[in-house]
């Protein structure tokens, strides 16, 4: 006696990934997953960068003098303001630090060293340390002083950065739905050019449950292997360029993480998207 | 067994219909013979009696089940009851005969030892064991046939229903078919054998259901 050739009669008889468009499946998902993933780690990375940036700039008050200011008048610097609660470090720039800093912003025909140069202090905050008494304390020493605590340009590049996120989340999204839809098409078409082996398993006693669930595994195959593919291109890549461009202030696990995470939601949109279309389609039939 | 209730069928809502009318008991155990000429509504009562489709008017059961009240998932189980021999035959080309007629079994839970025996028989019977591992599509019209009547009784259904099961074979397998179905019978398989083979129907001593012009038009012996 021979055993039976044939575990899954279903997925046998039904075979789906013979059908044409199947095997442009795992290419679509495969750039759709290398797309998102770029995407997230892209994303986890600017969020990264943004904290790292926004951390650095939020602990800091810049204090500017005008030139002509005596060298006498800035001995709070170093005397009494160092020790007021919540500061960390008070630093004077240093004349070649502060021409660094003026020369992308002057004229060609000027130089930075004809210039004279403002008095400029960066005074160093403790994490969450109160900035108010700080802040009042410098306005009294210095009344002249133009005082920067950056909290506009905190504000505006908070707010680019959550813009950013956000068009990277819908371009994810809709990437997502682009696979969901080429899923449903893809289904459509199979069980249309197999509509004779779909009537003659549902007439053999095959339920719509099991059908759907057939056919979802069989079209989660070819997506498990584009997603795959995707996401180790899209890593390669995403090391190449960090290599390349080799941030000064490293990249930690976050950015990987949503690299290899987020692709992870394209199968479970697929397997959902496969699943509703496969009984919606059976049940009209 | 089977009972129709002034059963119709139309195809589109604006058309006439196939089947009108149709009042019909198929007793349990019963072997009746099916014949009328074509466009008599034959290929529509078959796909009604199989449960490939519902009927548009009336009422259809089948084991006690009125088939259009029931849910998918309970016709499903309802058509597991049933055997189908398709004049076409409707076989998988690309599996394989005896996966071809292990798929009833398949379809209805994990396969037993002794269903694989059973199988080997089928082969054995109707002589396609040298066969047995050939795909479906390399077979000629009465091996063809020979698979989808095997695949047909191989899971002892309740209901056998064939439609000209004996078209595409020669005499001696066609006696042997219908040997089959008489075992079958005495089994207690009912079964409804459609058919114009006006040799067989006076052979054959069964009533026989004459459809004509979309409604029974009488029983015959």
């Amino acid at each position: 006696m021979r055993p039976l050739l044939t575990r899954s009669p279903l997925a046998a008889a039904l075979n789906l990934p013979r059908t044409r468009l199947f095997r442009t499946l795992g290419l679509m998902a495969g750039l759709l997953t290398f797309a998102v993933a770029l995407l997230a780690a892209g994303a986890g990375l600017l969020q990264q960068l943004y904290t790292g940036w926004h951390l650095q700039r939020h602990n800091s008050l810049m204090v500017y003098l005008p030139p002509e200011t005596p060298p006498q008048a800035l001995t709070p610097l170093t005397t009494t303001l160092p020790t007021l609660a919540g500061v960390a470090e008070i630093r004077l720039l240093t004349p070649a630090e502060l021409r660094a800093s003026l020369a992308p912003l002057l004229p060609a025909q000027v130089s930075a060293s004809a210039l004279p140069l403002p008095v400029v202090a960066d005074v160093r905050l403790q994490p969450g340390a109160a900035r108010e008494p700080i802040i009042n304390a410098l306005r009294q020493t210095f009344p002249l002083a133009e005082l920067d605590d950056q909290q506009t340009l905190l504000g505006r590049v908070a707010e680019s950065v959550r813009l950013l996120q956000l068009a990277a989340a819908a371009l994810g999204l809709l990437l997502g739905g682009l696979l969901a839809a080429f899923m449903a098409l893809t289904i459509r078409a199979g069980l249309l050019a197999q509509e004779g082996v779909v009537r003659l398993l549902i007439q053999l006693g095959a339920t719509d449950a099991a059908l759907a669930r057939t056919i979802t595994w069989q079209t989660l195959t070819p997506v498990a292997l584009g997603t795959s593919a995707g996401s180790a291109a899209a890593a390669i890549v995403f090391a190449a360029a960090l290599a390349w461009w080799q941030p000064a202030a490293g990249v930690g696990f976050g950015p990987w993480l949503a690299l290899i995470l987020t692709p992870l939601g394209l199968p479970l949109v697929a397997a959902l998207s496969g699943w509703l279309t496969s009984l919606t389609l059976l049940r009209n039939s | 067994m089977l009972q129709l209730h002034q059963v119709g069928y139309r195809y589109g809502s604006g058309q006439a219909p196939a089947l009108h009318n149709l009042t019909l008991t198929i007793p349990r155990g019963s072997f009746h013979l099916l014949t009328g000429p074509s466009g008599a509504g034959k290929t529509t009562l078959f796909n009604l009696l199989t449960l490939a489709t519902l009927p548009t008017e009336g009422t259809l059961s089948f084991l006690g089940t009125d088939v259009a009240a029931a849910s998918r998932p309970e016709r499903a189980a309802l058509r597991r009851q049933i055997g189908v021999v398709w004049q076409d035959f409707r076989l998988l080309p690309h599996l394989s005969v005896r996966d071809n007629i292990a798929l009833p079994l398949q379809l209805a839970g994990p396969l037993k030892a002794s269903d694989a025996e059973a199988i080997d028989q089928l082969l054995h019977w109707v002589g396609l064991e040298h066969l047995a591992e050939r795909p479906a599509s390399s077979l000629s019209g009465g091996e063809q046939q020979r698979t989808a009547i095997a695949r047909a009784v191989v899971h002892h259904p309740t209901l056998l229903i064939a439609d000209e099961p004996t078209g595409n074979v020669d005499a001696a397998m066609a006696r042997k078919i219908l040997h089959l179905f008489t075992e079958l019978h005495k089994q207690g398989t009912t079964i409804l054998l459609a058919t114009h083979d006006a040799a067989l129907i006076h052979s054959k001593q069964a009533p026989v259901l004459r459809l004509a012009g979309g409604t029974l038009a009488g029983d015959a012996a």
